[in-house]
């Protein structure tokens, strides 16, 4: 019963998904499903804040953590996805015979979201993982008239498939060497195994189900599908892909190393007041592999990959989908720490890149709607058709490269500071010149919008930038964006207590 | 002080877009205010204090320990007022600004705001924040009213701040953690005075295996921040194309305010954070001051573009700033911070005067692509504008009398006391000076009257009739003159303003 009760939000979206399968065949009313839809997404918003407070034990035997990384990231999934819906409302690149389809799919992933989130065993990872994955395929081929579209899809599911095979792999090996399934079981089977007699195969079962889980984050060398699946997709599904299953992952991925293959130093003279003292390494990896090594290597992979390959992009969405890359490195940048501020600084940074990422897009959505193209071209001179547009990409872009006084510089700040703490010089200057890398391209698109008159004729009349609900929006996730770069506090605090409890 | 603009900045973005001059006259009510404080702060300024004066603290990001902490000493003052000072007469050199009026305002306020707060604050996270917070409306500024090859200009100029400024993070986090203690029990801190007093000596850390001094590291990320704002060699070659393609009022900031962020960052944070790493790096700097005064002034003199001349002879003159600050006697430190504040008049001086040439002929060729002389014989045409002219070019190449020579001659006293050879060949550098700038003054002002304008089709043709200045640009003009003609006579107030914080901050080195 405890048990239930714990999932009930999950219970809720997937009822909502229903729900709103089966009445769309009826009820064609677009504010009716988006309104039942978006109902679920608040409960399930209250049930998770309620459900704070009964933190701390496992649900359905060992199945489902349920402790405070579990309900950030379930939060964070609800919240995103509710985002997304917002975005969808006026987009074009919905189509409106097939909006509570998109509702439902929408709805279903949250929960794989949600449980990706607090996943403890591997059958549930795996689970969890491949009901995101699913789904993610159908809403990238949404627009199943168009080419691209589906080319994303098909794209994506190739390398899905392939990731998810190896990750079960890897899974397989991990449960032969150890006789565990769940990750606590793992982390007690540490306690009790002399590292030195494992066999060399459980290092390659952590390297393959790391090499599933960078999937879903866009992490090198699993990055390829990126690109080509946000560019293919509808925007508002790009925007999604771009942010949501990514904090999914690095949920997983921190709780996948963190609890499976940590010893915990608190109580040891090592983490004395580990969230507060940065330099401190709050968990010791376990056995003879370095773990967060092997993050390291893959982060300067990533965000190299990431920052080059966006530097010869003229679609928007493509430079997008790169520097969402690119985000991932810098993210993994803090797991990388091993300590509690490192895991602070990726769950603020996850809030602050969810803002900045989906105002981007929305921006980009605009763009496509009206002019048909998201091309450099096509934002060329936007300052003088639409300046309040304009003004809001411009802050979300330089948010983006981490500039103060917007939120993306604070996020920086705090991983540069984790890493730092922990005396990871080399890593830090490769992040600071990767920073710079980026504002190449990021100023490509401000230099396009701002100094660049305008190329394409305009459309007379009535267009999708002038929606009054759509200058709400846009100017709603600007203003976070500025507001988190000049006083953070709150945010971070609370972030940080959460994570206090986790490594507790 | 420092946050007054910003009330501009709200001011004029809540005009309507079509009131042009109501703006205009808002931006110079929000930099006049400013202006104002700053003459009442220097008198009420107390030249005997060596330490902070006018703090301000309050408290900002508790877990962090980030304070809004302001507070200005005897070498920030003299900045502050130059930033209020230049500020105020850009303006006036703006006023004719036809694009987008209402953006350029609002950029140009912004970066008012960045500039005092970089001079004032004394939280390290701060001043961060304010450095960078200029950059911005830099890029636009450059970028969207801005010559021919304006965009390439904001970018580059971007791309290199932006580099050194993020080293200069990792640098400044470095700091922050090691300012714990070396038992690392204590409340880290950015606060830029107890940063100042600690020994950095004891750690060290480890790059790539290697196990590096701390403070020697953390001096070098630091300073290639500040390098590039100043410009060091090989750092400077943002900054020809920004002052090329900058409008007139924007190159005045850019020569007259922010290349002092740089030499001031050096000051404030290298040479009073890290006094060991400085003492073991000040012979780099002298060699690497002595190659800008040189190397800026050959430029100089292969230019045929005259801002471009301008811009270079911006290179060497902060080469002496370098120098001075390098060899570390009170002397040449007083002439490297008198010689940051002289530069900032002249070079304002000239930047404008370019301007004006600049609207009136649309070219700046002091030779024209095609072989001919650009201008000549000005001074038949429009003897008032020579003559602005030469009180500029004077005061550069530090005649007695006008500002330049008095910093300068310090700064040589200064070194000459520790590296003579080195301060020999520096000298070079005013002969050069004077050889650049005496020659532009023969090719632009005298001989034959051959000045060329370019028309509406582009084609240049020779001029028919120079009109002198107008009123607005005398009102940039004279003010900038007369300092320089007063610091040069009677240097004895703005020395007065810094011998004690100089004095105190040496006391490290001896």
């Amino acid at each position: 019963m405890r048990s239930l009760l714990g999932v009930s939000p999950v219970l809720i979206l997937t009822f909502g998904s229903l729900f709103v399968l089966t009445a769309g065949l009826w009820v064609k009313n677009k504010g009716f499903q988006f309104w039942t839809s978006f109902l679920s997404l608040i409960v399930a918003f209250g049930l998770f804040l309620g459900l704070m407070d009964h933190e701390g034990q496992d649900l359905f035997s060992g199945m489902l953590s349920h402790d405070p990384i579990a309900s950030f990231f379930g939060l964070f999934s609800v919240a995103a996805t509710a985002l997304i819906f917002v975005f969808s409302w006026s987009s074009k690149e919905v189509l409106a015979s097939r909006r509570s389809e998109f509702y439902s799919l929408l709805l279903a992933m949250a929960t794989g979201l949600v449980f990706m989130g607090s996943a403890n065993h591997f059958l549930m990872i795996y689970l969890a993982v491949e009901t995101v994955s699913i789904l993610s395929y159908c809403l990238a081929g949404f627009h199943r008239e168009k080419g691209k579209s589906v080319e994303a899809s098909l794209k994506y599911v190739v390398y899905g498939s392939m990731a998810s095979a190896i990750m079960i792999f890897g899974m397989s090996l991990l449960f032969g060497v150890t006789g565990q399934f769940t990750l606590t079981g793992m982390r007690e089977f540490f306690a009790t195994t002399e590292a030195t007699g494992l066999p060399v195969m459980m290092w390659v079962g952590v390297l393959l189900t790391f090499a599933g889980l960078a999937y879903k984050v866009s992490a090198a060398p699993m990055h390829m599908w990126t690109p080509d699946v946000y560019e293919g997709s509808p925007t508002p599904v790009s925007a999604f892909l771009s942010v949501a299953p990514k904090a999914a992952g690095l949920a997983l991925l921190i709780r996948f190393f963190v609890v499976g293959f940590s010893q915990s130093l608190a109580g040891t003279d090592l983490a004395i007041a580990s969230i507060d003292n940065p330099t401190a390494l709050a968990f010791h990896p376990n056995g003879a592999f370095n773990w967060p090594h092997l993050l390291m290597i893959s982060s300067i992979f990533t965000m190299f990959m990431g920052n080059l390959a966006a530097l010869g992009q003229t679609s928007v969405k493509r430079i997008l989908a790169y520097s969402s890359i690119a985000h991932a490195g810098y993210m993994l940048m803090g797991l990388t720490a091993a300590n509690g501020a490192g895991i602070a600084a990726i769950m603020y940074y996850v809030v602050v890149y969810c803002l900045m990422n989906v105002g981007a897009f929305w921006v980009a959505a605009k763009v496509n709607d009206t002019l048909g193209g998201d091309d450099l071209e096509h934002f060329r001179g936007l300052i003088q058709r639409r300046p309040l547009y304009a003004i809001c990409m411009a802050i979300f872009l330089f948010s983006l490269v981490g500039l103060p006084p917007m939120a993306g510089f604070i996020g920086k700040y705090y991983l540069f500071q984790a890493i730092l703490g922990r005396e990871l010089y080399a890593l830090a200057l490769i992040a600071a010149v990767n920073s710079v890398i980026s504002l190449w391209y990021y100023m490509k698109i401000a230099k396009a919008m701002i100094l660049e008159e305008p190329q394409l004729p305009f459309p007379s009349g009535s267009t999708p930038f002038e929606s009054k609900s759509s200058k709400v929006f846009i100017v709603l996730l600007a203003v976070p964006n500025i507001v988190l770069g000049l006083y953070w506090e709150p945010l971070m605090n609370a972030v940080r207590d959460m994570v206090a409890l986790f490594i507790g | 002080m420092t946050f007054f603009p910003l009330f501009g900045v709200l001011a004029i973005a809540l005009t309507p877009k079509a009131k042009e001059s109501m703006i205009k006259w808002i931006a110079l009510a929000s930099v006049t205010v400013p202006l104002l404080l700053t003459v009442q702060v220097m008198s009420a300024f107390d030249r005997l204090n060596p330490g902070m004066q006018f703090e301000e603290k309050a408290s900002w990001i508790q877990s962090l320990n980030v304070n809004y902490h302001l507070g200005i000493d005897g070498i920030s003052v003299l900045l502050v007022i130059l930033t209020a000072l230049i500020s105020f007469l850009a303006i006036f050199a703006s006023w004719n600004v036809k694009k987008m009026v209402k953006g350029y305002f609002m950029m140009y306020l912004l970066l008012h705001v960045g500039m005092m707060g970089v001079f004032c604050s004394l939280d390290f996270f701060l001043f961060y924040v304010f450095w960078e917070v200029m950059l911005l409306p830099m890029y636009f500024l450059v970028g969207i009213w801005g010559g021919e090859k304006k965009e390439y200009a904001a970018i580059k100029f971007f791309l290199y701040t932006l580099l050194g400024s993020v080293l200069m993070l990792v640098g400044i986090i470095a700091l922050y953690m090691y300012s714990r203690g070396p038992d690392g029990m204590g409340v880290p801190t950015f606060n830029m005075v107890s940063l100042m007093g600690m020994d950095w000596t004891q750690y060290t850390i480890n790059i790539f295996g290697h196990e590096l001094p701390f403070d020697k590291t953390v001096w070098w990320l630091l300073f290639v921040g500040f390098a590039v704002k100043v410009p060091v060699f090989p750092f400077h070659t943002w900054l020809p194309w920004a002052h090329v393609q900058a409008p007139t009022a924007v190159s005045v900031i850019l020569a007259g305010v922010l290349l002092k962020m740089g030499t001031y960052g050096l000051i404030r944070v290298n040479f009073m954070m890290l006094p060991e790493a400085t003492k073991a790096f000040s012979y780099v700097l002298v060699i690497l001051g002595i190659v800008n005064i040189l190397y800026g002034a050959f430029c100089a003199m292969a230019q045929k573009d005259l801002k471009k001349l301008v811009a270079y002879s911006s290179v060497s003159h902060m080469g002496y700033c370098i120098l001075g600050m390098a060899v570390l006697t009170p002397d040449a430190m007083a002439g490297a911070v008198l010689q940051m504040f002289n530069h900032g008049l002249s070079a304002a001086m000239m930047f404008m005067l370019v301007g004006v040439l600049y609207d009136r002929l649309h070219h700046r060729y002091i030779v024209t692509p095609d072989g001919r002389l650009g201008f000549g014989g000005i001074a038949q045409k429009a003897p008032l504008i020579t003559a602005a002219w030469t009180v500029a070019i004077f005061a550069s190449l530090g005649l007695p009398g006008l500002n330049g020579f008095i910093s300068e001659a310090l700064v040589f006293i200064g070194a000459f006391q520790v590296y003579k050879t080195e301060t020999v060949i520096a000298t070079l550098g005013v002969v050069l000076g004077a050889a650049y700038l005496l020659w532009m003054a023969q090719r632009v002002f005298l001989g034959p009257d051959t000045t060329l304008e370019k028309d509406s089709t582009g084609t240049l043709v020779p001029c028919e009739k120079l009109e002198e200045p107008t009123l607005r640009e005398w009102i940039v003009i004279v003010p900038l003159g007369a300092l320089c003609l007063f610091i040069g006579l009677y240097p004895q107030p703005m020395l007065d303003f810094i011998r004690e914080t100089i004095g105190k901050m040496l006391e490290v080195y001896q």
